[in-house]
């Protein structure tokens, strides 16, 4: 099945530069069809609104965090399904574990480069 | 040796003393139970112990100077006013750093814009170099949680500094909250100063208060 690049993503991040970034990069792939959430709870709300076809979280947000966030959208029976990328600056293997076992779909490190974005979205989506 | 009679007074004491939160056990009141135990001791006791008199009085000679030092150190001053400025001057850094980052990817973005108008090889290139630009606009968010990880760091050592000046004077809870609405005062007031003087995005800068070129222009030209 084609990936269809018009997919309505999610961007959660507390920096609004970071979410600039990445939403110029997807641009670049060819994803322009982008909204933006500052906290895992504004998240919760656009992803409970309207319908996404993945989400991109980085991890140390307050009031929640990504992790959290991860946690509500797979023990949410409309939302379970959707693939969620962590990007976040949490390096440690510990950390990696347990985004896993919580159901993360893939994990990039900060910073990251465009290739590596790209790569981890084909890893999710497939080719495109 | 008949054990010497213990004071009752003094027996009730050292017992609420070792009951209560030991780090936060007022060393005056500590200080003012070994001299007891000490003056006791020369007045009950016609054979002193001369080792426990020596140690006990040792210790009230350390509980005496270490006081003094600390307040050598002004913690006071620590705690209200260098660390709270020290924290304003990171958040600063935060902000000029993010409204750097948001100029350069503003004008990266027309680059981009322009090169989808040209299209072609030249496009191509232009857009590994804008990907580079945007790569290493991430340092913002990286530099960001290192600061706050610094200004968390800060926050601990302010209030063990309160700690410690609650351990060594004479001190109530009522002491300790009028320190921190102090402490709390002068970060607002740090914090306005920043925001006037245009280091802190926080509302809008106001014009007639932020110094910019033009100001420095019409000095300049004045002297």
């Amino acid at each position: 099945m084609a990936v269809d690049k018009n997919m309505p993503i999610l961007i959660v991040d507390d920096y609004k530069t970071m979410l600039r970034i990445i939403r110029n990069l997807l641009k670049q792939i060819g994803f322009e069809n982008v909204e933006e959430a500052t906290d895992g709870t504004a998240a919760l709300a656009k992803l409970r609104e309207s319908e996404f076809k993945l989400v991109i979280s980085d991890w140390n947000m307050e009031p929640m965090t990504g992790i959290e966030l991860l946690r509500e959208v797979r023990a949410d029976d409309n939302m379970k399904k959707i693939p969620f990328i962590m990007v976040t600056a949490e390096s440690k293997t510990e950390n990696v574990v347990i985004a896993k076992e919580a159901g993360v779909s893939n994990y990039i490190v900060k910073p990251f480069n465009a290739a590596t974005l790209k790569s981890k979205l084909v890893g999710v989506l497939g080719e495109f | 040796m008949t054990a010497p009679k213990v004071d009752s007074e003094l027996l009730s004491e050292v017992t609420e003393l070792k009951s209560g939160n030991v780090r936060h056990a007022d060393a005056s009141e500590i200080l003012e139970v070994v001299q007891t135990i000490i003056d006791s001791m020369n007045r009950d006791i016609p054979t002193i112990d001369v080792a426990v008199k020596g140690d006990l009085e040792e210790l009230a000679n350390y509980i005496r100077d270490t006081k003094a030092e600390i307040m050598n150190l002004s913690p006071e001053e620590i705690s209200e006013d260098t660390l709270p400025s020290a924290s304003v001057e990171l958040d600063a850094i935060v902000s000029a750093t993010e409204k750097a980052t948001n100029s350069i990817m503003e004008a990266t973005e027309i680059i981009e814009k322009v090169g989808d108008e040209i299209g072609g090889e030249t496009a191509e290139k232009l857009m590994e170099a804008t990907t580079q630009i945007f790569e290493a606009c991430g340092f913002q968010d990286i530099t960001g949680q290192r600061i706050t990880k610094v200004v968390n760091a800060m926050q601990e050592i302010e209030a063990k500094i309160d700690d410690l000046i609650s351990a060594f004077s004479n001190d109530d809870d009522e002491a300790r909250e009028e320190r921190r609405r102090a402490r709390e005062q002068h970060r607002a007031e740090k914090r306005q100063e920043a925001i006037a003087e245009g280091e802190l995005l926080e509302g809008p800068q106001l014009p007639d208060t932020a110094v910019s070129q033009d100001d420095i222009d019409a000095l300049f030209d004045s002297l």
